[in-house]
């Protein structure tokens, strides 16, 4: 028998774009970290490849999508706490402000690390 | 002036039709209207195809969950005016379309089953013979949770319950609080288990559209959190 | 009567996801600090990680991220895609999957990050 298909739940809920926020942030970090262990891990292999590897991944660009890590892992790490404040019973029932209030807290990292970046950005 | 309001509904029968087509009525709004008064109106005068599941009208038997306009809601306690010109009407999403707007409960009433969503007490009755009694302090814990009328409107906006098919799902779960924090049922040792398994209750990732769609305003969510509460300090103090 | 058989394997996988994710505030967040907050570490290369490696109680800290994290990521995908798979056997299978790239990479980080201790 033919089901009806919603992907995303469009209702009322803003726990659903956590949700969603929270997955796909993950899978991207997971899949970074896999890569950043083998790239790291050259370094086994001698100063020569390492440094070249380590000189081209300075360029600007690179320092850019560092930037867009660390802002996903700060959507992570933040809407993580939330959902391990619920997983101990708090907060459950205020689950759209807690969200509200802890993006907003993961803005001030970020501020301050784009600052401390942006001279390595535009050289 | 009378306003007319074009209700756009879902319309499928399996066996005739391979995909789903969307069919308008103009209806003439009238104070008070609700979604259901519409669709008997449409029903009786104008399309006596249309098929759709309802009873009592009064937001108390859970059989007239609908998707309208994007939301799990009961169709009998919406009213139709503030909804729109347009309003779309959609069978309650994931579960098999029998006909029209009517789904196939089967696999929610599984679900529900699974709970054991009835009173597991060990101890005989009281002496007096007659009910079990509660203080009202303990009643006051279950008070959102028995207000449950098994509409499927939070079932049906899970969406780990749309893609894991063996997932118990927030209202079997609600239902399992229920009598988890019950001061009378002695079943929750048993009930415990069952959510503790791989597809029980830690497959809710608190997403929270259950509690939001709930005509009941029951927090299912805070429910399957305490359920998971339960089930965590039971393994680490190795009592499960 | 008994319809269910209870199988309880995935509450300490849920439990661990929360312990590594407590842990990690701390490991990621040395990590971070030593690494883009430190000057001398800023720029990267192989004198640098290779004396930072030197530091017994940095490779602790490394050590550490490395097994929160992979626990982290891999259990992570095992949650993602077990909403997708109900299948018994293809679960077991994805399970050990990823259990051994987890150990793999466990076992390969490990090599390099101590590859500089004497």
């Amino acid at each position: 028998m033919p089901l009806t298909k919603h992907t995303v739940y469009p209702g009322r809920g803003l726990g659903m774009w956590a949700f969603w926020l929270h997955r796909l942030t993950g899978l991207a970090i997971a899949v970074y970290l896999l890569m950043h262990i083998l790239v790291i891990s050259t370094v086994v292999g001698g100063a020569g490849n390492f440094n070249e590897a380590m000189k081209f991944l300075k360029a600007p660009i690179f320092i850019l999508l560092e930037m867009g890590l660390l802002a996903i892992i700060l959507i992570h790490g933040f809407n993580g706490a939330r959902i391990v404040l619920f997983d101990l019973g708090y907060g459950v029932k205020k689950q759209k402000p807690i969200f509200i209030a802890l993006m907003a807290l993961a803005i001030i990292p970020f501020v301050i690390a784009f600052a401390v970046a942006l001279p390595h950005i535009f050289v | 002036m009378s306003q007319t309001v074009t209700l756009r509904i879902y319309r499928r029968d399996p066996d005739l039709d391979a995909a789903p087509k969307y069919q308008n009525y103009q209806i003439e709004l009238t104070p008070g209207l609700t979604v259901l008064m519409a669709l008997y109106h449409v029903l009786e005068n104008v399309d006596k195809t249309l098929a759709f599941r309802a009873s009592c009208r009064s937001a108390v038997c859970g059989s007239c969950g609908m998707h309208i306009n994007g939301k799990n809601m009961l169709a009998c306690e919406t009213q139709l005016a503030p909804l729109g010109n347009e309003v779309l009407i959609e069978p309650l999403p994931h579960l098999p379309v029998l006909k029209d707007l009517a789904v196939d409960m089967t696999r929610f009433w599984d679900k529900y089953e699974k709970v054991r969503p009835y009173l597991i007490a060990l101890k005989a009755p009281p002496p007096s013979g007659k009910e079990r009694l509660q203080s009202v302090e303990d009643r006051k814990k279950i008070d959102e949770f028995i207000d449950c009328i098994l509409c499927a409107c939070c079932h049906t906006s899970c969406s780990t319950a749309w893609w894991d098919k063996e997932y118990l799902g927030p209202a079997a779960l609600a239902k399992m609080y229920r009598f988890v924090a019950d001061s009378r049922d002695e079943g929750g040792a048993e009930r415990l288990q069952i959510a503790a398994r791989e597809d029980g209750v830690f497959r809710c990732h608190t997403i929270f559209n259950c509690t939001e769609e709930c005509p009941k305003k029951i927090p299912i969510t805070f429910g399957i959190q305490e359920i998971k509460k339960r089930v965590l300090w039971g393994k680490l103090a190795g009592r499960m | 009567m008994s319809q269910v058989t209870p199988k309880p394997q995935g509450v300490w996988a849920w439990i661990w996801q929360r312990i590594t994710a407590v842990l990690l505030f701390v490991f990621l967040g040395t990590h971070l600090f030593v690494l883009h907050y430190v000057p001398e570490n800023l720029s990267i290369n192989f004198l640098g990680v290779a004396a930072r490696f030197k530091s017994v109680l940095y490779v602790i800290v490394d050590s550490g991220l490395l097994a929160t994290a992979l626990y982290h990521a891999l259990n992570g995908i095992r949650n993602v895609l077990f909403d997708f798979i109900a299948d018994e056997g293809k679960r077991g299978a994805l399970n050990l999957v990823l259990w051994l790239v987890g150990i793999v990479y466990l076992i390969w980080g490990a090599y390099a990050l101590t590859f500089f201790v004497k």
